[in-house]
């Protein structure tokens, strides 16, 4: 039996595959299922770029038991849920996801900074972010971040990520690669890493290895672990 | 009428809120910010330390008054705290030969220290490069939350009577002779003694008054690391000649045992100049580099905080009859502000009668251990998981410091990666913070 660690995309597909192979698997995530995928089902854009990743990790979903619990360790498995403290000896396999770098930034810390998961996150609850907003860095989601927000609000971009914020109570500029941006808002992509707040150790899956917004990266990744490890089962 | 009114809720104004929470007196603090710890204490480095140079200054009679104090704060007040050590190193054989003067010194002040070998260091911090020469353990050294700290002390005096006004800036303040009349943005206020705890505005709060001081603005820049355990001491070097204004900061760690290098010092104009300059950066980095065999790699975030400096020490006294002062109070102010206490105390007797209360409230502390999370996750649920935060500590904290800065600073929550960020900005700006400015735009 195999624990599967977080059920987003690829836990869930992970689950499926295994499934498939009449291998036993139990999914766990500390939160709701879905992971950012369910986020960006929430704008129109996003939603039709993911749009097979979304489809397929539903679909797995609907076949797929996932319970709430968090785990904190691992050999053994160590789960704490909502029925108390569970201990499991098997493997682990850790989809936990990527999380976008700290938008750190030189000059002054006023709100209004933000890096493109969290202002993603922000439009899916239905917030207006800002009204003048620069994208700093460079990459596809920043891309489709540009065409989601262009409706209602004025988007500059620059491929800069070393940038210099001026503002007190709200962004009021923002220089970068010796231009200087008026705005109000701040997306700032420095690139992501693996979500592993744990530092759970066993095989990881999915964006936990890949660290990007590229779905069919994440998806070969979850492909070439099944086929490595379960090859024939 | 108040009996006391302290303006300022950083650390100094909240631990002599919390002493005078236990005696029989009416005790209202103005903060000026939303929350409490949010302006210098927020931006300290958060190091309790073991002691301060030269040792006949008050600022160092009461650090070292201060450190030994604090255990027993922490136990009363429920916030965390760690005596990590000091690890002094030398780069070289000139400061290699001054250790066991050092020890020496320090042990005639009454500070514990240790010599260490080379071997010793090393197996203490394997990270340290191969070419320093030996060191001093001073064990007396340690970490808090500053902003934690702050805030458990306004909530034990909350709890025993003190009236705190967030939100509110004092404009002015007119003598009449047996009291003060304080006027501030949210209404006048009478109290008997006022206590100035304005920090990096102490001296404009003492003008009120007619009394003239000077505060300059210092600002330090610290670098916050991903990598935990990176080091598990303060590591600083053995300086050639100590620096009279400071201490130079170091290779620090965080409460949380992240790496926090800094900070410099940076004289500045203004009191609001909390920038970060790249060449900062680079320059801490520069400095501390050289004693670790690699340097952390990934940042997570950089910050500015201002230090209030008036001359070489604390300023406090009392210039005007009732108008208690206690201004300048730069480094090591967290580790002093115990101690402070204690001597504001006593120059507030002098003027009130300290009646001990007969019943005095601990507050109840969050448990954090993992059957208290289980046992709650039947109706309440993980939010950020870097630092095992729920919802409803989320709220509850909200609830009491209706500030966003605030929630996150005490709760360390969305301290580390940003991914609960945008849920925590829910969570407030759903519950709570509804009349803040500009809420049609997301406020961070």
């Amino acid at each position: 039996m195999v624990v599967i660690v977080g059920a987003g995309y690829s836990g869930l597909l992970c689950a499926k595959k295994f499934k498939d192979r009449g291998l036993k698997a139990r999914v766990f995530d500390f939160r709701e299922p879905g992971g950012e995928l369910l986020v960006f089902t929430r704008i129109p854009e996003f939603r039709e770029h993911y749009g097979r990743f979304i489809d397929e990790m539903n679909s797995a979903l609907s076949e797929i038991e996932v319970e709430r619990g968090c785990v904190v360790s691992v050999n053994p498995i160590k789960v704490l849920t909502p029925k108390g403290i569970e201990i499991i000896k098997d493997s682990a396999v850790i989809a936990t996801g990527a999380v976008d770098c700290n938008p750190w930034t030189y000059g002054k810390r006023p709100p209004g900074v933000f890096s493109p998961e969290t202002a993603i996150k922000l439009i899916a609850y239905g917030y207006s972010i800002g009204r003048k907003i620069l994208l700093a860095g460079e990459d596809k989601i920043l891309d489709l971040l540009e065409v989601a927000l262009s409706k209602n609000c004025e988007v500059e971009r620059t491929k800069a990520t070393e940038v210099y914020v001026e503002g007190d109570r709200r962004v009021d500029s923002v220089e970068a690669d010796g231009e200087k941006f008026k705005c109000d808002t701040l997306i700032l992509f420095r690139g992501r890493k693996s979500f592993n707040p744990r530092n759970l150790q066993g095989d990881l899956v999915g964006n936990a290895v890949v660290k990007g917004y590229d779905y069919s990266l994440v998806k070969k990744s979850v492909e070439d672990f099944i086929n490595l490890k379960y090859r024939g089962n | 009428m108040k009996d006391v009114a302290i303006i300022g809720a950083g650390v100094t104004g909240s631990f002599i809120a919390k002493e005078l929470s236990k005696f029989d007196l009416k005790v209202v603090v103005f903060e000026r910010k939303l929350g409490p710890g949010l302006e210098q204490t927020k931006s300290c480095s958060g190091i309790i330390h073991p002691f301060q140079l030269p040792f006949k200054l008050l600022r160092s009679k009461l650090c070292l008054e201060g450190n030994k104090m604090m255990d027993a704060e922490a136990e009363e007040l429920g916030f965390e705290f760690r005596r990590v050590g000091l690890i002094t190193v030398a780069t070289n054989p000139l400061t290699f030969f001054a250790i066991p003067l050092i020890v020496l010194y320090l042990r005639f002040h009454g500070v514990k220290a240790k010599t260490l070998s080379k071997k010793k260091l090393l197996e203490m911090e394997p990270n340290i490069s191969e070419k320093v020469y030996g060191g001093v353990f001073i064990p007396s050294a340690g970490v808090v939350n500053p902003v934690e700290m702050t805030a458990k002390a306004c909530m034990f005096a909350r709890l025993n009577g003190v009236e705190f006004v967030y939100g509110c800036e004092v404009v002015g303040i007119d003598n009449k002779v047996d009291h003060f009349v304080i006027k501030t943005k949210k209404g006048d206020f009478k109290a008997r003694v006022v206590i100035n705890c304005a920090g990096i505005y102490a001296d404009e709060v003492a003008k009120m008054v007619g009394y003239h001081m000077k505060i300059v603005p210092g600002k330090g820049t610290h670098i916050v690391f991903s990598e935990r355990g990176f080091t598990n001491h303060l590591v600083v070097a053995i300086p050639l000649k100590p620096n009279k204004r400071t201490k130079g900061g170091g290779a620090l760690v965080s409460f949380d045992g992240k790496p926090l290098w800094g900070p410099n010092l940076v004289d500045v104009e203004s009191r609001e100049d909390t920038s970060v300059k790249k060449e900062e950066i680079e320059g801490i980095i520069a400095k501390f580099s050289p004693l670790f065999r690699e340097t952390p790699k990934e940042i997570i975030a950089v910050y500015a905080g201002l230090r209030s400096i008036a001359g070489r020490d604390f300023v406090i006294n009392e210039p005007v009859e009732r108008f208690i002062n206690v201004a300048g109070i730069q480094s090591p102010g967290l580790t002093a502000a115990p101690a402070i206490a204690k001597m504001v105390l006593e120059m507030v007797s002098k003027h009130l009668e300290l009646k001990k209360k007969k019943e005095i409230l601990k507050p109840v502390n969050a448990l954090k251990s993992e059957e208290a999370i289980c046992r709650s996750l039947s109706d309440d649920e993980i939010v950020c998981l870097c630092n095992m935060v729920t919802k409803r500590q989320i709220l509850s904290v909200a609830e009491q410091f209706k500030s966003f800065d605030a929630v996150k600073q005490i709760t360390w929550a969305g301290m580390d990666c940003e991914k609960c960020k945008a849920e925590i900005m829910k969570l407030l700006g759903d519950k709570i913070l509804k009349d803040l400015e500009e809420e049609e735009i997301a406020w961070s």
